[in-house]
């Protein structure tokens, strides 16, 4: 999937794959994204397990907490962006500092949202990246 | 004296033996020529005397003896100190006390001087005085001694004493060849050996080309110069015999002046010469040795000494040992037969030590048994035991000097030694002092640190308390009684209402506890890294305090260790506190450096400033631990803290941590690429495109990723460094911490395995990275 055809062709549903290592918050963030139109296809609690399942999922979006065992989260973001045909990546987490959101674009994130503002920010970026309407 | 007697010359202790005068001792020097010699005469006569006047009384006790004592008596025809008499008299007295008879016989001596009475009819005299002498003791032996003796006797119509043994010893037989001695008699002859003299003289001068045969005119004189011809004759072949004879006395004594060096000059007899001139004893020996230009030799015992090198000599000691034998041998055996021609006792070669050195003649060339008489003793052999002892107490007492002196410089070099020591000793313990006292206060400034910290930790725990529980807490009470309230609540605007107020109450909880999350730990440090939280640091402090803060860096690679990079961030924090609370400043600087292998931080502000010294009498105190516990901090990681400030002039902090600036896990992609391509595997089955990425994380390890295809067997090998070595190989899914399969890799018959490997030790610095097989190999790493 290149970005190019995530432009011309609109999906119904984006193919989402979710890395927090919080099951509590996993569970708040299922019910929150079913009034957003993606589709969750995996769930991953670490690091390495985010990795094998971005290879085996091959999922258009990944919303990746930064802190996980493992590997955290901003080296799987590093890891995977390196790969050929990497999928969309917003980092959602609980810190929301200036720095955190420097750090996370400049390893490869396309989005940055503190887990605070999901429910606000996630939607616009959605849009923005997806090109959903 | 006549000739054929035994004579006195004019004066007493001068005499001759035979006729035509030859001299046996010459003028005064004669005398004195032996001290020795005259003291054992002296001796003799002594002793003689004694016997003479006491033996009485001793033979009257033996004649109560059945066995009294035989008498000798011996007639000599000079004085008693006569020099040959001494001699003849000291040999036969000997001979007859050492015989094994018993008892001794007695020696009676009786001295004619005979010289002095010339006339026969004294002569005669002295023999019927004798008669009457001995009458009540006749002796059992009478022994004459010397040719005018025997001659004396001789005229004797009936024997001295009838039933006598008689012996006559001494005999010249240049004087007797004509005499007629009795029947029953011995008769003992002298040899005046000139053949030996010669002989001895060529030993003494081997170079010596004639020999001079020095003879007067009177009668004994050209008999001894016919019996040394005789003598000499074996000796023509080698040296020129040449006589001297008949020429007056200046006129010989010129001659032996003008002689050549390698002349032998044999002095045989000058009685009177070539001018019929009677010559005193030893004139003229005395005038030839004086100037004679070559040594000149005799054969006469006494003339030894008076400036004759020496000779073969009669010995008259054996003349008078041979009479004695004589006697003993007639009186053990009445009826044995007289000897009349017994052989003479062997010459004796005797030379004068001063005439050899003053002829240059080597002693050494002289026969063994040679005597050699006057021999002055060396310095040495005079002081040898003066210099030996001399130099034995010179050696000792230096030894005793050099022993002490040696002594002293060890003891001087052991006083230094011990000084020294001792000055060290000194020095050291004031040191200990200083040091002890330096550790002392180091303690108690500690002990007041930890109280001042628990009780510092007790503060921020209960201020931390207060927080959750007032804040918190009161926040999270009201929001879940706004929820309880909603469900009961149908009033939408009530429900919009609490709806609001729980989402802001539950805000501002969040941005407490996370204010209190990165009071306790800054999340930052962890996640980003030391300059991302000192940034954060930064610029919150000074929104919140209201000054203008810069922060610079020069991007810290790799990221400093653990421990460095929360005490940096902790003295920072505390800093940055204080300048909030006590510097009132304007601009605040803060800037992060790596160099030299170390980590430098320094903040600047330009506060109000304090008096560093008056501070840190507090600190030391106990009274401000602000500044005591950076250093502290700094000090558990082997850091160094500097404080410069004055009142008005700011404060500037300086942190120095030692840092070690590793490149091999910089975490720069391409310094990492570029780093492993040259450790790349040679193997051919690699791809080209094999480029692990080797990612430094916080943890101080480092991250490779990547995709690794094998077949079955093979491994990625892994080359690593912890600290000081580590390598091995990890097979891939297997020993590797963390590997997956990954599922493009699957299905293909040549690649079995595909993993991400990633390595989470710390302090790992991976420095190379490749696959080995025994098969087929792939691999490529992908990373960021």
């Amino acid at each position: 999937m290149s970005h190019g055809s995530a432009a011309s062709q609109t999906p119904r549903c984006v193919r989402t794959l979710l890395a927090d290592d919080s099951t509590e918050f996993l569970d708040a963030a299922r019910r929150f994204l079913r009034t957003q139109p993606v589709d969750i296809v995996g769930e991953a609690h670490t690091g390495l397990a985010t990795l094998s399942l971005l290879q085996a999922l091959s999922p258009d979006l990944l919303l990746l907490d930064l802190e996980m065992p493992e590997l955290d989260g901003l080296t799987v973001l590093r890891i995977m962006k390196a790969q050929p045909n990497p999928p969309r990546v917003i980092v959602v987490t609980l810190h929301d500092q200036d720095e955190y959101r420097a750090a996370a674009i400049e390893a490869g994130a396309d989005g940055f949202v503190a887990k605070r503002e999901l429910t606000t920010a996630l939607a616009p970026m959605l849009r923005q990246l997806f090109g959903l309407p | 004296m006549g000739d054929g007697k035994i004579s006195r010359a004019g004066r007493p202790g001068r005499f001759r033996v035979a006729a035509g005068g030859r001299p046996a001792a010459q003028g005064d020097r004669g005398w004195s020529w032996n001290r020795a010699s005259i003291l054992v005469a002296l001796l003799g006569i002594l002793v003689a005397s004694c016997i003479g006047a006491d033996l009485a009384p001793v033979s009257t006790a033996w004649a109560a003896n059945p066995s009294p004592p035989r008498r000798v008596l011996a007639l000599f025809p000079s004085e008693p100190a006569d020099p040959i008499t001494v001699l003849l008299e000291q040999g036969f007295r000997d001979t007859l006390q050492g015989s094994d008879e018993r008892p001794p016989p007695e020696v009676y001596a009786e001295h004619l001087n005979m010289a002095r009475l010339p006339e026969l009819a004294l002569q005669r005299e002295q023999l019927d005085w004798l008669r009457r002498k001995y009458a009540d003791r006749p002796p059992d032996a009478v022994v004459a001694f010397g040719t005018s003796t025997a001659r004396l006797m001789g005229t004797l119509q009936e024997p001295l004493f009838p039933g006598a043994v008689s012996v006559f010893a001494a005999l010249d037989p240049l004087l007797f060849r004509d005499l007629a001695l009795p029947p029953d008699s011995d008769a003992l002859w002298v040899h005046h050996d000139v053949g030996g003299t010669l002989s001895a003289a060529l030993r003494l001068q081997p170079s010596a080309r004639r020999a001079l045969l020095v003879a007067g005119s009177a009668e004994f004189d050209q008999a001894m110069l016919a019996h040394a011809r005789e003598e000499v004759a074996p000796y023509a072949g080698r040296v020129s015999i040449e006589e001297v004879t008949g020429l007056a006395l200046d006129a010989l004594v010129q001659r032996m002046a003008a002689l050549p060096p390698e002349t032998v000059v044999i002095f045989l007899s000058v009685n009177r010469d070539g001018a019929g001139v009677p010559l005193p004893v030893g004139e003229a020996l005395r005038r030839v040795v004086a100037a004679a230009s070559a040594p000149v030799y005799t054969n006469t015992e006494t003339a030894v000494g008076s400036g004759v090198v020496g000779g073969a000599v009669t010995s008259y000691a054996r003349v008078g040992d041979a009479a004695a034998r004589a006697v003993l041998r007639r009186l053990a055996d009445p009826g044995a037969t007289p000897v009349t021609r017994a052989q003479a006792p062997a010459p004796k070669l005797v030379f004068d030590w001063r005439q050899l050195q003053r002829w240059d003649l080597h002693e050494r060339r002289l026969p063994p048994a040679a005597e050699v008489r006057f021999k002055s003793p060396s310095l040495w052999d005079q002081y040898r035991w003066y210099v030996i002892g001399t130099l034995l107490v010179i050696g000792t007492q230096s030894l005793l000097l050099a022993v002490l002196l040696v002594e002293r410089k060890r003891r001087r070099r052991a006083q230094t030694a011990l000084k020294e020591r001792q000055d060290e000793l000194v020095r050291v313990n004031v040191e200990l002092r200083g040091r002890t006292r330096e550790v002392e206060a180091r303690n108690a400034q500690v002990r007041t640190l930890a109280g001042k910290l628990i009780t510092a930790q007790e503060q921020e725990r209960a201020q931390i308390a207060r927080e959750l529980h007032d804040e918190v807490g009161q926040s999270l009470t009201i929001v879940k009684l706004s929820v309880d309230t909603m469900r009961s609540t149908d009033d939408p605007a009530s429900l919009q209402e609490m709806i609001d107020e729980s989402s802001t109450l539950a805000g501002r909880a969040l941005d407490q506890v996370r204010d209190l999350s990165l009071l306790l730990r800054p999340s930052l440090l962890d996640h980003l890294g030391l300059e991302a939280a000192l940034r954060w640091l930064v610029n919150s402090q000074a929104n919140r305090v209201g000054y203008r803060a810069t922060f610079m860096t020069d991007h810290v690679k790799p990221p400093p260790p653990q421990d460095v990079a929360i005490t940096c961030y902790r003295i920072a924090q505390e800093a940055l506190t204080n300048v909030a609370r006590h510097a009132s400043a304007r601009n605040v600087e803060v800037e992060l450096r790596a160099a030299d292998g170390y980590l430098r931080l320094m903040i600047c502000d330009d506060g109000v400033g304090f008096d560093l010294p008056t501070m840190q009498a507090r600190a030391r105190d106990g009274g401000s631990m602000g500044l005591l516990s950076l250093e502290e901090r700094a000090r558990l990681v082997n850091g160094h803290l500097a404080i410069e400030s004055a009142p008005g002039k700011g404060t500037m902090l300086t942190l120095s941590l030692p840092y070690v600036c590793d490149v091999s896990a910089t975490g720069d992609p391409a310094a990492s690429a570029a780093r492993v391509s040259e450790f790349r595997d040679p193997s051919p089955a690699l791809s080209a495109d094999w480029a692990p990425s080797i990612r430094p994380t916080r943890a101080r390890g480092a991250v490779i990723s990547g995709r690794c295809c094998s077949t079955p067997g093979g491994a990625l090998r892994v080359i690593a460094r912890r600290q000081a070595a580590l390598s091995g190989i990890l097979p891939i899914a297997r020993r590797a911490p963390v590997a997956r399969l990954g599922d493009r890799c699957q299905g293909r018959r040549d690649v079995s395995m595909c993993a991400y490997l990633v390595l989470r030790w710390d302090s790992v610095h991976v420095t190379r990275i490749g696959c080995v097989s025994d098969s087929q190999v792939r691999a490529d790493v992908v990373g960021g």
